[in-house]
């Protein structure tokens, strides 16, 4: 048995909201898609407009809450409910009051942990094995709403932020997919958050975070290196030599915090407690090499 | 393998955590062995289906549970195995309804959980098989994963939980305060903590 397409207006701006577009323009029916405009003189990929053009939905743009508190003022929808991805605006509390059924939020963790901006890199960092997705009726408080539905995701020992972002933009989807038609047709009322859990919080990470600290244990700085690795990388002097550490793993040694012990082909860097074994990096102005290749370099 | 091979609370191994499965072969044997427990628990109750069974309750502490297949005919006396299984996916307001438990000798508690979930598992074979269930399914596949963090759904209750008892009519009846309060005594309560 087969039904009509569900319809959703959908909110959304970064590269994550974009890739959920694409895998929702299948399977629902996007009365709008609603996202910042492009930047007048920008000419690089502006990838939600872009996304929404392909699949000829309609279009409102909005660069921040008053301007959407705007567009969206005299709106008439069909859709009883909103979606909302990477967005970078706070939603204002006509607009979700607004959808008979709210606004849901596809955050990528499993709340309460991980409210904030960067839920997968904290995932990452805290060296959690497990993290997932969540769907969270929109409210006043930062991502303190209702759920509708979670799903797990194992973190595998490798992950790095993109590789596990893209793994939990399918997990979404395979949710959404579920979840928002029982919303709809009120087979799954909305929950709150554990309350018997702690809410932890991620932020927003900075340039400076991407600074190595050898003071810190081997293993947390392989944690910093995979959460990193695609902004704000790990960035440390190696040598006299300025380079982004984009793999390596942790090794029983123990020295000075920063002394390098070499052997042979190796680049160990002692930290706070053991030692980090240096794969792969990337010298400035350089590409990616082996830690063998640039030990090779150095003697030259 | 029979049904005095179950054990009951308070016994501390229904507390205590299983083990990943990897020795297959052990596991096909742990399976028969859990569903000849369970149905001779079945007949020797008038009232009662043997639902579910997790390998903690005769004593062994491996991830796996048995499912019966169809709870509405006695006569159908078929199990699926689930190895290593973990809820995956939960949807939905959770609901409050009476759960029973074959190592909670008489007593039935009202525990909330989730109308629908996704389990991830294994076959027997150890091939990886998921599975969407809903409302008392949904529920058994809840409480018996329980069991395998060991978690009982007495500690679901908590100390101002319901609990009843099944009389010989197969009606039940709450519990009186002081009925309750020894009750919690003799079982222990650990309150569950889920893990993140």
């Amino acid at each position: 048995m087969t039904g009509a397409k569900l319809s959703v207006v959908f909110f959304g701006s970064g590269p994550v909201a974009a890739k959920s577009l694409e895998l929702l323009a299948k399977d629902f029916d996007v009365e709008a898609v609603v996202t910042k405009p492009k930047p007048s003189g920008w000419r690089g990929e502006w990838p939600v407009l872009e996304a929404a053009q392909k699949h000829k939905l309609r279009i409102l743009t909005a660069n921040n809450k008053a301007e959407l508190s705007e567009a969206m003022s005299g709106q008439r929808f069909k859709s009883r409910l909103g979606l909302v991805i990477d967005y970078g605006i706070i939603i204002p509390e006509a607009v979700f009051l607004g959808f008979e059924l709210g606004i849901v939020n596809s955050h990528f963790s499993l709340l309460p942990q991980w409210r904030g901006a960067d839920p997968i890199s904290f995932a990452i960092l805290s060296g959690q094995k497990e993290t997932g997705v969540s769907l969270m009726i929109i409210e006043a408080g930062l991502d303190t709403g209702p759920l509708l539905a979670q799903e797990t995701v194992r973190i595998p020992a490798q992950a790095t932020t993109s590789s596990l972002t893209e793994q939990l933009i399918k997990t979404s989807h395979d949710l959404l997919k579920v979840a928002l038609p029982d919303y709809a047709a009120g087979k799954i009322r909305p929950y709150p958050q554990d309350p018997s859990m702690e809410p932890t919080y991620s932020r927003k990470l900075a340039k400076e975070d991407g600074k190595l600290d050898w003071t810190k244990p081997a293993d947390q700085l392989e944690r910093e290196i995979r959460a990193f690795h695609e902004w704000p990388k790990s960035r440390a002097t190696i040598a006299g030599k300025e380079v982004i550490i984009t793999e390596a793993s942790v090794t029983n040694v123990s020295g000075k915090p920063g002394e390098i012990l070499r052997a042979a082909k190796k680049l160990t860097v002692a930290c706070g407690r053991n030692g980090l074994l240096i794969e792969q990096l990337k010298p400035a102005g350089g590409r990616e090499m082996s830690a063998a290749a640039f030990l090779a370099g150095l003697r030259n | 393998m029979n049904r005095h091979h179950i054990i009951s609370l308070p016994a501390e191994n229904l507390r205590k955590p299983s083990a990943e499965v990897t020795d297959f072969a052990a596991a096909r044997k742990l399976a028969g062995q859990m569903i000849r427990a369970t149905l001779d628990w079945e007949d020797s109750r008038e009232h009662e289906f043997g639902v579910a069974l997790a390998a903690i309750q005769i004593n062994r502490p491996l991830s796996m549970i048995v499912v019966r297949r169809r709870f509405d005919d006695k006569s159908e006396r078929d199990f699926d195995v689930y190895v290593n299984p973990r809820i995956a996916r939960v949807e939905g307001e959770p609901a409050s309804e009476l759960e029973g438990c074959l190592s909670v000798r008489d007593t039935y508690g009202r525990v909330a959980r989730y109308p629908k979930v996704k389990i991830k598992a294994q076959d027997l074979d150890g091939k990886v098989i998921s599975r969407v269930a809903k409302g008392f399914m949904a529920r058994v596949f809840q409480h018996e994963i329980d069991h395998i963090q060991g978690i009982t759904f007495v500690d679901r209750c908590g100390p101002h939980g319901e609990f009843f008892t099944l009389l010989p009519d197969g009606s039940m009846q709450k519990l009186s305060e002081s009925e309750r309060a020894a009750f919690l005594k003799l079982a222990g309560l650990k309150p569950p903590k889920d893990k993140r």
